[in-house]
């Protein structure tokens, strides 16, 4: 999450609404990849975390390179989206009928990420630089332009992510063999490639999202827990299979998150209250806030 | 020819009842550990048996009631704060009273509260391994956060040994605690697990509905196994406490609570031995392997999870169960010929337990 102890006090209330606006954008970036591997898929991804810290440390790597920062914002999705293709094609494709176990498995390759990333990087925190520098004044707060990008960016690939399952063939197609693989196959979609296709598109959305929120984190081989649970949160909240439904659940984690830290200074409690709500609300709403049948794909 | 039939036969009973002849012979290796080792690694082996005591009471929950824990190691480490701030701050409770009363109890009354959360709102597959994730990111959280009380990331230190009256226990006492304690918990565990209850457990695990059809009240029974072994994490993190002086936030967090996932998993889930032997196992070669291999041991531990959980879900304590393909091969390679075939024809179809 972002640290508002970064920002100038005092908070005004503008200024509040607009960090928590930063943040809940930042929640849905990340959580937009899980939306589909885990909401459409039901591939229950632990491994969703590791792939955004991968995708931030591609971003570092460009950077470190002394290539242009815009690059990172390519390369982390592509190279990503690989080791999604490497993973689905080696570990995923043989769990399909076992949830639990994909669960460990992915557990698995999330520490696989883990600690080779820290063979290649080392242990230390890295830090990213901000796309575009600069501020600007909004509602009489100052305001870094980089954290209205991270907005209009989780806006572009909520998008995209809609777009590509309603209005291409392939996503089309994705959701064809997602509800019924038999008859998909019998149309002669090839069933292993869109498996392989849509779980490289969530972790390419996971890579990007890493690149993207990576300048306003410190970058360390642990930083994707916090972002795992609370991307699963987002999606659970939301209504599995929607991406609308994950943008509500964004909006619902975010603020509450947001809300509770104004009320106290750990923020391991604002998390565990974030925890209770949510549960509260999957007791009364097991399908979550707006679930796949109204929210659509 | 004789010694030949002798020896045949012992070849015969260990093949018939593989496990029994690992726990004996694993028993027999642990109680002459003090004689082996020098006092500064009985201590490590000592911790050793705390952690197989976090892995019996994950498989409890995991292994027979089907409901993956990520989170176990935050009732391990709530036993373990528990046991440090009580023993400092009152220390007219006895420190035995503390580990061996307050501990479990404690972890029993998280677990108590928070299974009850979850089963009253029917949380169950993955959603509970998520939501015990979760706990257990917060815990950890918890205990960087509240520097004062918790100590933060320096931990608490200066945490009496065990002591009955003035005489404090010495390393080797401390490590023969902890093994009695460990096999009291496999015998009880052993017994819960074959007893009707057991059966109801696993009856969860493979069906819930039906069990509930049944007329089991599976709400309560999963809330008391997870109660059960919260109460035995709460033991072994209070016993860890007072051996190791010294708490501090790796002791509570998800990557402890998942790490023994994986001694389970790797060992053999559902069988009790093979989270004892896994989580021994593993500890052991880290301790061996990992000066050498540096973080390439974490990753090779990673590979070879994955590769039992998509290959051999039964572990390695699966593999050399009385019917798998490696015990039937050795079997008929060593012993054909005492056995009658008829007499391995029913071994084979005998149901596996």
């Amino acid at each position: 999450m972002i640290d508002p102890s970064a920002i100038a006090v005092p908070l005004q209330l503008g200024q509040r609404v607009l960090i928590s606006l930063t943040s809940i954008s930042g929640l849905i970036l990340v959580a937009v990849g899980l939306s589909i591997i885990f909401g459409l898929m039901g591939v229950i991804n632990l491994s969703h975390g590791a792939l955004m810290m991968v995708g931030a440390y591609m971003a570092f790597s460009v950077q470190s390179a002394g290539l242009p920062a815009w690059l990172g914002l390519i390369v982390a999705p592509i190279a990503v989206g690989i080791i999604g293709i490497l993973i689905e094609s080696s570990v995923i494709k043989r769990l399909y009928d076992r949830p639990l176990d994909t669960l460990l498995a992915t557990w698995g390759v999330a520490i696989i990420l883990r600690e080779g990333v820290n063979l290649v990087y080392g242990t230390d925190s890295k830090s990213v630089d901000a796309l575009i520098g600069g501020e600007v004044s909004l509602v009489g707060v100052t305001y870094p332009i980089y954290w209205l990008f991270i907005i209009l960016a989780a806006v572009v690939v909520l998008l995209l992510a809609i777009g590509v399952f309603k209005y291409t063939d392939v996503g089309i197609m994705a959701i064809a063999v997602i509800e019924d693989r038999r008859m998909a196959a019998a149309s002669g979609i090839n069933t292993v490639w869109s498996d392989r296709l849509t779980f490289a598109f969530g972790s390419a959305l996971a890579g990007l999202s890493g690149a993207i929120m990576a300048p306003l984190l410190s970058v360390n081989s642990n930083m994707g827990i916090n972002w795992l649970v609370n991307s699963f949160l987002v999606v659970i909240v939301g209504g599995v299979g929607s991406f609308i439904g994950t943008a509500a659940g964004g909006i619902l984690v975010g603020g509450l998150d947001n809300i509770f830290r104004t009320l106290t200074d750990f923020t391991a409690l604002a998390q565990a209250f974030v925890l209770l709500v949510a549960f509260i609300i999957i007791r009364y709403r097991p399908n979550g806030l707006i679930p796949a049948e109204q929210g659509g794909e | 020819m004789s010694t030949e039939a002798v020896t045949d036969s012992y070849v015969g009973k260990v093949l018939n009842n593989p496990h029994r002849a690992i726990e004996i012979v694993g028993l027999l290796v642990l109680i002459l550990i003090p004689v082996l080792y020098p006092p500064s690694d009985v201590q490590t082996w000592a911790i050793y048996l705390l952690f197989c005591l976090l892995a019996l009471s994950i498989d409890l929950v995991w292994g027979y009631t089907g409901l993956l824990t990520l989170g176990h190691a935050a009732y391990f480490g709530a036993g373990a704060y528990l046991t440090a701030k009580v023993t400092t701050e009152i220390p007219a409770i006895p420190e035995t009273v503390v580990v061996f009363v307050l501990a479990p109890l404690f972890g029993a009354l998280l677990t108590l509260v928070v299974g009850w959360f979850l089963f009253s709102a029917d949380v169950k597959g993955a959603y509970f391994a998520i939501a015990t994730l979760i706990i257990s990111v917060i815990a950890g959280n918890v205990v960087q956060q509240f520097t004062e009380f918790l100590g933060g990331f320096n931990g608490l230190a200066g945490i009496p040994k065990l002591s009955i009256g003035s005489m404090e226990f010495s390393t080797i006492m401390e490590y023969y605690t902890a093994l009695i304690v460990l096999v009291g918990v496999y015998i009880g565990s052993r017994w819960l697990t074959t007893s009707a209850f057991g059966r109801a457990l696993k009856g969860i695990r493979e069906d819930q509905l039906r069990t509930e059809a049944f007329g089991y009240d599976t709400e309560l029974c999963r809330l008391l196994v997870f109660t059960i072994s919260g109460g035995i994490a709460g033991v072994a993190g209070g016993m860890y406490a007072t051996l190791d002086g010294f708490v501090s936030p790796p002791i509570i967090g998800f990557i402890l609570a998942t790490e023994v996932v994986i001694w389970v998993a790797v060992g053999g889930r559902g069988t009790l031995l093979g989270a004892v032997a896994g989580a021994l196992l593993i500890q052991f070669l880290e301790s061996e392997l990992s000066s050498a291999l540096l973080n390439f041991w974490e990753i090779i531990l990673a590979a070879v999870f994955i590769t039992v959980v998509i290959l051999a879900p039964g572990g390695i304590i699966g593999a050399v169960d009385k019917d798998s393909r490696a015990i039937q091969w050795l079997q008929n390679r060593l012993v054909s010929n005492t056995d009658s075939p008829e007499q391995q024809m029913t071994e084979t179809t005998k149901e596996k337990e």
